[in-house]
């Protein structure tokens, strides 16, 4: 039975977030602490960079190089900031965090401000997590009170403040350029990279994006050094990884577990199984970036590498399990349906190309797509991934493609057939009403549309023009006189 | 105002030798956005009045806590007493009474609020 | 400046580090198409937002394509323009933007000058494999100005460039997401409800038909063909260096002789030069800076000749509203003069004389609406041709401006100086007003009348003149962001002046918002310029208050600059406005 072990998570929980004894009492700020008294900022680069901590957020770049390259800069400003946007639907671990342990957090931060040469962090927070924002406030309140944040930190010579920044929950100010150009008070939109932030970044200076999640690593890092956290997780990713554990499974919530972990184990063991004696079918992770990893992949040990040989990614955690009820087809919809939405529309092809790709895939799924629906869909997933300007556009086909790969059948019989096995796809299956109805006209009496037609004691039928596809008749037969077919308008 | 790493360690190290005392019971309640959507405050609330009500409060101390991560089982409680822990949920306001009863009272570590415990922290 | 060295479709090329990848591939003739990039190079103001994709490029060892705009060029770096991955890609763009662009090339006001439609030809994009729903936003014409149409926007991003990185007045910028993103105003306001000041520097910008000037070339048209109507044709300075190159003439070709006779076929019924108000201008303007030089009046004078430098005064420095000139605008001097002089002289009625300006501006459209441009309720101005606009009215009327014979201004209100005709560049105004008021002030004749040092179209030029023993310090400024960095200046008292010229687009009325488009090239507002300081070297007379036929003016009509009558058709008010 595999366990979780929680680095991230170490005092959600345990502690309470509110109580600067609590958080002391667990080691708190002692990481600080040694950093400012033993170490040289040179040495936590390295610390870090040796443990080989990777960015969290998703893209899983080494967190120790891009600290490198920005204490590499000479200026006399720089930045540290905390990238808390998180917006991926269904992930929530950066909120559970701040809400859990908000003193970690301002911990790392200042670590890593030493690291690079910031008096300055910011903590860009959606406005949408009100207890963590508060929480977080109070948190680097009382850290100033007790010198552990502000002026002459453990009466040193570094000073760090923090501030935080509210986003209004604009899921592309999760990449890091916007983000930035949206704490300047600017229009939430990236621009090209480079120049890279840790480079030229805030105001225009050397500047440090990393996630809660990845912060949250730091103070336990600088304390148990770089040799326990490579002991942990895989030789390409070391550490933990928290997952929020969603969809078709008993034990919902917030897991963490060792890189290197198989799906199958989180599946199973942490997660209890798929619920109602179902079949799982596919996990997503990396949502609207990443992709589903069919059923036959589940012994695969999860690191940054291992899913995206599986078209999919790590992404900020957000991890949802597929059942055999799901359409794969409408499953990709979803999360492009949501790229659409929350593209900044400042290049062509995620402003335009998606909005075309999803009107690609509701042929799919409305029956109307032709024999070069795919050969389309693939074409354009293709310039959409070779020309977006930001990383939101360039992975915003992936739940396409993927699903385009390890589900052909399901796209085929979808387009061939008009068919969706799922019965999830509204245009393609209907209601009928076969002839064991005895004519008790409860389907009738409550169906929303009134479109079920017959008299008392007569075989009732359903008027398919005016039928909305609730299944509220199929809920309610008690004879089984309401059968779900193939067909619709389209077929 | 700690004015060096060494007077936080020593203040920690403090902190730690207090928390040794076997007598006293501690109620963390997860009082994360998630728990208290779930009905946490109301949880937290119920069990100090029953508390109150059992006359124990001079040895019972009920605080906040995090998400301690299992959506599924919130709102969820954990009572400490010295170095043993059980963690329960679902709780609700209904069962406050109950679980103050059976897990404070008697000081069970079975019972079918009690979540097995399926993590381990770096810290432990 | 350290250099890198790369390959460009195999070939070899030393660079400056930063030199872009379209910069780099432009020094080998290699050809990247562009949308939303500009580079107006004289002015310092590049779009290079990298928003569009039509640009992208293969760099050997990237997973995806790269923007040639905004990718700088690296050490060893391997970059191919035109293999099929590429082209596929730019085919795949253009697709997609003409996807959810309104097909109406055929009737759009920008056919022919649509940089898409230009791409879309140069790629063969004879089918569009995307369709789908089509972006719908309400269009804005709801001023005198600019037609705004967001239909057809892009989301180059040029306009917000132009509006706000250039201009400094931040009306434009992109608005909603994903799919609905649009350049608009905030709130999404009608133009006239904002503080544009309609300047026109985004309608120049523009690649597609989703900033056009609004047209009155149908009145024009209308009124031309009224027998009761006597239409008279009054001509800026820098139209005449322009319009030569909507019918093919280099940049910079001077066409006054051929323009005159181009107005007359066009059936004007007397052909006038705006230059003539010009000098009028200077007769009022240089006497209202003596005047507070001598009596200690506020100061700097501030010139007033510019519509869209007026409205960003009245809206973001309400505090200064007094400081300008209270001089007309030549425009609207030239009407007020046409109306009530000249047509008396003629024995005209006023109310059926129409003035058509001929203009290289789009805020000029605004001006000659203004409640207070009119004297005795008649309007100074009916209405105004942009420079673009007469190449149509021209050209819809068969008349090939090239090869028609020159012909002369009609007189009176044809004759001018060399003074008036550099109205038309940055500093020109400054340099007319310091020709007078040398003499005036002197009483000696000035020998020496090039004040070089305030000509330029590089944004702020300061210069100190010497009036016999008295210093004056004067300034001009072109271009609103530059004209609002010399004004916060003065604010804070960092600076003083005793006079300062501000014209709204960089470069002065050469660049106007009206003028034919330029397409990123700034070397045409350049040899624009040199042709107006041309023909003012060129001229007999080049001091505003020699002209002839102003001096006649004053004996017969208005006494005195500065006089009663004076101030009644030549002189106006400003008014604080808000910031929205």
């Amino acid at each position: 039975m595999i366990e979780q072990y929680r680095v991230v998570l170490r005092n959600c929980g345990v502690i309470d977030p509110d109580n600067l004894d609590d958080y002391i009492k667990q080691d708190g700020y002692q990481a600080l602490g040694k950093v400012l008294t033993e170490m040289s900022p040179a040495d936590v680069v390295d610390e870090i960079e040796g443990a080989g901590l990777r960015g969290r957020g998703g893209g899983g770049f080494p967190t120790g190089i891009k600290w490198k390259i920005a204490a590499q800069q000479e200026n006399d400003t720089k930045y540290v900031v905390c990238n808390a946007d998180e917006g991926d639907p269904g992930a929530f671990m950066d909120r559970s965090v701040i809400e859990g342990d908000p003193h970690s957090l301002i911990e790392a931060m200042t670590i890593a401000g030493y690291a690079i040469g910031a008096s300055m962090g910011y903590v860009y927070v959606r406005a949408e997590y009100p207890l963590a924002i508060e929480r977080l406030n109070r948190a680097i309140c009382k850290a100033k009170e007790e010198g552990l944040l502000g002026d002459n930190i453990f009466g040193t010579d570094f000073s760090f403040d923090l501030q935080i920044k509210f986003g209004a929950g604009a899921f592309v100010c999760g990449e890091e350029t916007s983000l930035i150009h949206s704490i300047e008070g600017y229009r939430g939109e990236p621009t090209t990279k480079p120049p890279f932030p840790a480079v030229e970044g805030l105001f225009g200076k050397p500047t440090i994006v990393n996630n809660v999640e990845t912060f949250a690593n730091v103070p336990a890092i600088i304390l148990k050094g770089k040799d326990w956290f490579r002991s942990i997780g895989t030789k390409t990713s070391p550490g933990t990884k928290v997952f929020a554990l969603a969809g078709k499974i008993n034990n919902t919530g917030l897991i963490e577990v060792p890189m290197g972990t198989t799906i199958n184990q989180i599946i199973n063991e942490i997660g209890g199984g798929v619920p109602n004696g179902k079949k799982p079918k596919a996990i997503q992770t990396g949502g609207p970036s990443g992709g589903c990893i069919p059923v036959e992949y589940f012994n695969t040990a999860i690191d940054y590498e291992s899913l995206k040989a599986l078209e999919s990614m790590m992404g900020s955690g957000g991890m949802i399990v597929l059942d055999e009820d799901t359409c794969i087809v409408d499953t990709a919809k979803f999360y492009l349906d949501f790229t659409v939405e929350e593209s900044c529309g400042k290049c062509t092809p995620c402003r335009i190309g998606n909005k075309r790709l999803l009107e690609l895939l509701e042929t799919v799924t409305n029956g109307t797509a032709d024999e070069n629906t795919i050969n389309d869909i693939r074409s354009l997933s293709q310039v959409i991934k070779d020309t977006s300007l930001c990383g939101l556009g360039q992975t915003s086909p992936n739940p396409v493609l993927s699903t385009l790969k390890f589900f052909p059948h399901e796209y085929k019989e979808h387009i061939e057939d008009k068919k969706c096995s799922a019965f999830v796809c509204k245009e393609l299956y209907q209601y009928v009403i076969n002839d064991t109805c005895v004519g008790c006209t409860l389907c009738a009496k409550k169906c929303p549309v009134n479109c079920i037609e017959g008299d008392k004691k007569e075989k009732h039928t359903i008027v398919q023009e005016d039928c909305i596809k609730c299944g509220k008749c199929f809920e309610v037969c008690k004879f089984n006189s309401v059968d779900r077919v193939p067909g619709g308008s389209n077929v | 105002m700690f004015k060096n790493p060494e007077e936080l360690k020593n203040y920690s190290d403090k902190l730690k030798s207090e928390g040794e005392c076997c007598e006293c019971v501690q109620v963390l309640v997860g009082m994360s956005s998630c728990g208290i959507a779930a009905g946490a405050k109301e949880v937290m609330q119920a069990i100090q009045d029953i508390i109150v009500q059992r006359d124990i409060q001079g040895c019972v101390q009920v605080k906040q806590t995090g998400c301690v991560g299992m959506c599924y089982k919130e709102p969820t409680v954990e009572i400490k007493r010295g170095g043993e822990s059980v963690l329960l949920g679902p709780v609700t306001v209904e069962d406050a009474e109950n679980v103050v009863d059976m897990h404070i009272g008697n000081e069970l570590k079975v019972s079918k609020y009690v979540i097995p415990r399926n993590f381990k922290s770096c810290l432990d | 400046m350290s250099k890198v060295n790369l390959t460009i479709n195999g070939v070899s090329v030393e660079v400056e580090k930063g030199t872009t990848i379209l910069e780099a591939a432009k020094s080998l003739d290699i050809g990247i198409p562009t949308l939303c990039y500009v580079d107006l190079e004289e002015f310092n103001v590049k779009n290079k937002v990298g928003s569009c994709r039509v640009c992208v490029v293969e760099v050997d060892g990237r997973n995806n394509l790269a923007p040639s705009c905004c990718t700088p060029c690296e050490e060893g770096m391997s970059v191919v323009t035109n293999s099929a991955r590429v082209l596929h890609a730019r085919r795949t763009i253009l697709q997609l933007l003409l996807s959810d662009h309104p097909k109406e090339c055929l009737t759009c006001k920008k056919s022919g000058e649509c940089e898409l439609q230009d791409l879309a030809s140069e790629y063969r994009v004879h089918e569009i494999r995307y369709e789908g729903e089509e972006s719908s936003y309400p269009t804005d014409r709801a001023n005198k100005s600019i037609y705004r149409d967001p239909n057809k926007c892009i989301m180059c991003r040029r306009c917000e460039t132009a509006c706000n990185d250039m201009q400094k007045v931040g009306v434009l910028s992109g608005t909603e997401r994903g799919f609905d993103a649009v350049v608009d105003t905030a709130t999404h306001r009608a133009l006239a409800d904002t503080h544009c000041t309609f300047c026109g520097q985004c309608v120049s910008v523009c690649p597609t038909g989703a900033l056009t000037a609004i047209s009155y070339n149908q009145d024009i048209i209308e009124a031309l063909a009224d027998p009761s109507k006597v239409v008279i044709a009054q001509t800026a300075p820098a139209v005449r260096v322009a319009i030569g190159e909507e019918f093919g003439e280099e940049p910079g070709t001077i066409s006054t002789g051929k323009m005159v006779a181009a107005l007359k076929k066009l059936n004007f019924d007397y052909v006038f030069d705006t230059d003539f108000a010009a000098d009028l201008t200077i007769m009022e303007e240089a006497h209202e800076m003596l005047e507070r030089i001598k009596t200690g009046g506020e100061l700097p004078i501030l010139t007033s000749c510019c519509p869209a430098w007026v409205k960003l005064l009245e809206h973001q420095f309400p505090e200064m509203v007094k400081i300008p000139s209270s001089a007309k605008s030549p425009q609207q001097m030239f009407g007020a003069v046409t109306k009530h002089y000249w047509a008396k002289k003629m024995g005209v009625d006023p109310h059926n004389v129409v003035v058509v300006s001929i203009m290289p501006c789009l805020a000029k459209k605004y001006e000659c609406a203004r409640e207070e441009m009119k004297c005795d309720d008649i309007p100074d101005v009916d209405f105004v041709v942009s420079t673009r606009e007469l190449a149509v009215l021209l050209k819809e009327s068969g008349i090939n401006m090239s090869n028609l014979k020159e012909q002369e201004y009609d007189n009176p209100l044809g004759e001018s100086t060399g003074a008036a005709v550099i109205f038309g560049a940055a500093g020109g105004v400054l340099e007319a007003a310091l020709r007078t008021a040398y003499e005036w002030f002197t009483g000696n004749e000035l020998e020496a009348v090039d004040f070089e040092m305030v000509r330029g179209i590089d944004g702020i030029r300061t210069a100190e003149v010497d009036l016999n023993g008295t210093t004056i310090r004067v300034a001009q400024a072109s271009g609103l962001g530059n004209a609002r960095a010399l004004l916060n200046k003065i604010k804070k008292g960092e600076e003083t002046f005793h006079a300062i010229e501000i014209m709204a687009c960089p470069g002065g009325c050469i660049n106007g918002g009206g003028q034919p488009f330029i397409h990123g090239d700034t070397s045409i507002i350049k040899k624009r310029q040199q042709a107006l300081y041309e023909i003012d070297s060129n001229e007999e007379i080049r001091k505003s208050h020699e002209n002839p036929m102003i001096k006649k003016l004053y004996k017969e009509w208005l006494g005195t600059p500065g006089s009663h009558e004076a101030h009644k058709y030549l002189h106006t008010e400003y008014f604080e406005r808000e910031r929205t």
